[in-house]
């Protein structure tokens, strides 16, 4: 048995079969060797851009005026503000010391051994400060030295911090947006055009400011909020955090746009898609039943409701109590074809252009893939990946006289004439109507109710995959919201990632109803009143 | 006599233990700790959820390593066309039974990890191509191309079936090392040469019908990462900022700012390379680079050492598809090709590839201790050798 190191002769054949090998091991290995050093010279010359941050780590600048971007109403979120920034020519200075002192009284950040050395050094074109306010300038000057000169250059200041970075964007070294609106309209920006949004800084501030709040409760780890106008597809508010802020440019690491540029299982929501659909192709009436007494088992896997009813439910309760039994007996009658052409009515076959240079495509299993089991998980929400900026325009149609409308972020002429699809009946809008209300009156959504505002809505929440397997712990939750729901104007669509339950709640906490819910109500309350919406009191008043 | 077997067993095993290549072993476990601290700052400075799982499948690896190096070589040159046809039906069934991620269905799940049939493929296909080859006499049959015409269809099967997964980076990783080595064993030049020629004039038609649109979407986004932001172009982009923002040590462990931000989604594994960059920087990029490269290098030196064919063909195989796995990852990770789902070996995140490299190394350190044995080529005991 033992023979590793036992020796035998290498017959002639082995030996030259392993020659001719060897050559061409070398061969390769000179290949693999040069391929190494191509990675490593591209992973140098990557890194080198950031260089530009030694003389440039306060902000992003420009030498000429690029346009500002505007909000619905005039509000400035993104503007070019002149500034001056001193540099030392390769002439001498003639008093060092006096100048020295001078500049350090009115340039107090500078430090007096840098400042000295700059001065002595006789090169061309030195830095000494960058971005000073016209007065200060103005005061350099008067010291007379022919060897401080200025340049104007432009300073992109964002006033709103990172409240709406994710939809604006951000500005690269040079003067090109490398994000959001910026980067989108960056040609028409740098020829001084103005770009105005279709954001209301004031809703947005208020969902801004509500999903921050609920970190501290319900300690998600991401979150995003929109709100839409959905008779004219127009997007008043887009929060995604984690945020970051713009202004501080090579100290700040840009977030990922969650509004259009990431995907989710959605989860119950999609339950609105699968009941209009099978209303608006008549394959089911109000008074519809379905029994949902029995889990329904497919391929192998088993279909069972989180809030089981354990009864005959009709078409309103399916809807109501989020029956994932009755949802997918809806979906077996509306058959994959039906299912697929409202999916691309309502959008989810490509990404949506609002504005925004970001945008992801819908992970939707190809159609000539798709099986039963797929049919039945994707009408309930489940194997089927959409944006929240997908999810909100698409919902909206269930309502908006049934008409699809790409949303848009920029009141831009193309956006704006762009064709409406009719998708669902207006008699099936009528009903969602109510199917909507009264998930808010009966069913998963109670805690919205308010004496203020009527309100419709849909809760989802779905298990994270990871690893390759459903997480019981790690969910998403969302909640579409339509206001006010008799003559539904406004959506407004919450997401949250990874909720934690409140202690009080127990594992239920998870659930949207009892996170992205009362988020939404404290932000109705605020935006209500901002976008025009009168409250029920004042009716009756 | 049971007692004695015993005895004579596990003195074997000791005795072999005692050989074995450990240089080997040190190299890829300095590999591993780059990786686990990476998985570690990843999770924002804590053991869960990816460090303390991918220790035990380390250890799980170890002992495969050890297993596979103390087996007789002949036990490997006598189940390898087993391994391969087990490996392909595991592939094919994937398509069936697998777990569906985003559209694709790539994996089984084992429970403590998923296989991923097609990394598994890689090595299956090397065995095979070994054994093939291992038995012909004459030297003559190496000039006659037709004796080449079933080692191809051994690879072009199972890099059809990744295909229409649909995966067509995982098909053309397969297939570009598994030519390679096809080369190294002495398949003539002109094949390759011809093969460019045919790719060349089959393109356009695969453009047309064989691609899906999310593979065309990332062909043109990487010719103009302007054109996508999502796909290849987010990725390119915000990896490069994070390349960038390392500099040249980094900006400290623990302190890359995207590992808690979420901005690069999944970025234990594919995208770990970047965070390595991160927070270590250029420097820390090349020692980990340079360990690869001492790795696949020392193998190559092995190769050379080993007066069997069989045992050559291995080795020098197992060291073409760890470089293929490396080059394809950190190419992708820099821009200098599209983004293709490639792990680093034993940095990444993930069960499969470990596993896959371990058992490879495992053969390496196998024909090391072999090295001085010629194998006969007639056939002889229990799996038809």
């Amino acid at each position: 048995m033992i023979n590793a190191d036992k020796s035998i002769k290498v017959d002639g054949l082995e030996k030259s079969i392993i020659d001719k090998c060897k050559q061409r091991i070398i061969a390769i290995a000179v290949i693999f060797f040069v391929s190494f050093i191509t990675v490593n010279i591209k992973l140098i010359e990557v890194s080198k851009p950031l260089k530009a941050k030694d003389y440039s780590n306060t902000a992003i600048t420009i030498n000429s005026k690029r346009g500002d971007i505007l909000d619905r109403n005039g509000n400035i979120v993104a503007i070019s503000m002149p500034s001056w920034s001193l540099y030392k020519n390769k002439n001498q200075i003639y008093d060092i010391k006096n100048t020295t002192k001078i500049l350090l009284q009115l340039i107090p950040e500078l430090s007096e051994n840098k400042l000295k050395k700059i001065l002595n050094e006789d090169k061309n074109f030195q830095y000494i400060a960058r971005h000073l306010a016209p007065n200060i300038a103005k005061k350099i000057n008067k010291i007379g030295e022919p060897a401080l000169n200025f340049e104007k250059e432009y300073l992109r200041v964002y006033p709103y911090n990172d409240e709406i970075s994710h939809i604006i964007g951000y500005l690269g070294t040079e003067k090109d947006g490398l994000a959001g609106v910026e980067k989108k309209y960056n040609n028409i920006l740098n020829k001084g055009k103005n770009i105005h949004l279709t954001i209301d800084t004031r809703v947005q501030f208020r969902v801004y400011q509500e999903l921050i709040k609920g970190i501290d409760l319900y300690k998600y780890k991401a979150a995003v909020g929109i709100v839409l106008e959905i008779n004219t597809g127009e997007v008043i508010a887009g929060v995604s955090l984690p945020s970051f802020d713009p202004n501080v440019y090579a100290s700040f690491t840009p977030t990922k746009n969650q509004i259009t540029n990431s995907v989710y299982e959605m989860g119950s929501i999609f339950k609105s898609f699968t009941i209009a659909a099978a209303l608006n192709d008549n394959l089911v009436t109000n008074d519809s039943k379905f029994d949902v007494r029995e889990p329904l088992k497919l391929r192998g896997k088993t279909i069972t409701d989180y809030h089981g009813e354990d009864r005959i439910l009709d078409l309103e309760e399916v809807f109501t109590y989020s029956s994932n039994i009755g949802t997918a007996q809806i979906a077996q009658k509306l058959g994959i074809n039906s299912q697929y052409s409202y999916f691309k009515n309502l959008g989810f076959n490509k990404p949506l252009d609002t504005g925004i240079f970001e945008s992801v495509n819908p992970v939707v299993i190809p159609q000539d893939k798709v099986k039963e089991l797929d049919l039945v998980l994707m009408s309930y929400g489940h194997s089927i990946n959409i944006s929240p900026m997908h999810a909100i325009s698409a919902l909206s149609a269930t309502l908006n006289e049934g008409e699809y409308i790409e949303p848009m972020v920029v009141k831009d002429d193309k956006y704006i004439i762009r064709p409406r699809i009719k998708v669902f009946s207006t008699k099936v809008t009528e009903t969602m109507k109510k199917y909507y209300r009264n998930v808010v009156v009966e069913g998963t959504a109670k805690k919205i109710q308010s004496k203020l505002y009527k309100v419709g809505g849909k809760t989802g929440t779905s298990n994270k995959f990871i690893d390759g397997k459903q997480s019981h712990k790690k969910v998403v939750s969302s909640f579409i919201s339509f206001f006010p729901i008799d003559e539904p104007k406004y959506a407004l669509f919450i997401l949250l990632d990874e909720p934690k339950a409140l202690e009080e709640t127990r594992v239920w906490g998870r659930t949207a109803g009892f996170n992205a819910v009362p988020i939404s109500k404290n932000i109705i309350t605020h935006i209500a009143p901002i976008l025009g919406v009168k409250s029920t009191n004042y009716n009756e008043l | 006599m049971l007692s004695e077997k015993i005895l004579q067993f596990s003195s074997y095993v000791f005795y072999k233990l005692l050989f074995i290549n450990y240089f080997i072993l040190i190299i890829l476990s300095l590999i591993f700790s780059i990786g686990i601290a990476l998985l570690y700052s990843a999770a924002g400075g804590s053991m869960d959820p990816w460090a303390s799982k991918q220790l035990i499948r380390f250890i799980i690896s170890i002992i495969l390593y050890l297993t596979v190096s103390i087996i007789s070589i002949k036990f490997w040159l006598g189940t390898s066309y087993y391994i391969y046809i087990i490996s392909l039906i595991l592939l094919i069934s994937v398509n069936y039974f697998g777990n569906t991620g985003l559209g694709a269905q790539r994996w089984i799940n084992l429970g403590f990890f998923n296989l991923q049939p097609s990394e598994l493929m890689k090595f299956a296909i090397l065995l095979s191509l070994a054994k093939y080859f291992h038995a012909e006499r004459d030297l003559s049959f190496w000039n006659n191309i037709k004796n080449f015409i079933i080692p191809l269809f051994l690879i072009l099967i199972p890099a059809y079936v990744i295909f229409i997964q649909p995966d067509l980076g995982s098909s053309l990783i397969l297939l570009m090392a598994s030519l390679t080595i096809l080369f190294v064993i002495g398949l003539s030049i002109w094949f390759f040469v011809f093969s460019c020629i045919i790719s060349l004039i089959m393109a356009p038609f695969a453009w047309l019908y064989l691609l899906y649109d999310y593979q065309k979407d990332r062909i043109l986004t990487f010719l103009d990462p302007l054109r996508d932001p999502l796909g290849a172009g987010y990725h390119i982009i915000q990896s490069k900022i994070a390349l960038g923002s390392g500099g040249l040590f980094g900006k400290g462990f623990l302190n890359g700012s995207q590992s808690h931000l979420n901005f690069l989604p999944e970025m234990q594994t594919d995208f770990i390379f970047t965070l390595l960059a991160e927070e270590f920087g250029i420097f820390g990029s090349l020692i980990l680079l340079s360990l690869f490269i001492v790795l696949i290098i020392y193998t190559m030196i092995i190769s050379f050492i080993c007066k069997s064919r069989f045992a050559c063909f291995i080795v020098i195989g197992v060291a073409i598809n760890i470089f293929f796995y490396v080059f394809i990852n950190t190419a992708m990770v820099t821009g200098l090709i599209p983004v293709v789902g490639v792990p680093l070996p034993l940095v990444s995140y993930g069960g499969t590839s470990m596993m896959c490299v371990m058992f490879g190394m495992g053969l390496v350190s196998n024909a090391y201790l072999n090295r001085n044995i010629i194998i006969p080529r007639y056939k002889d005991g229990l799996f038809g050798w």
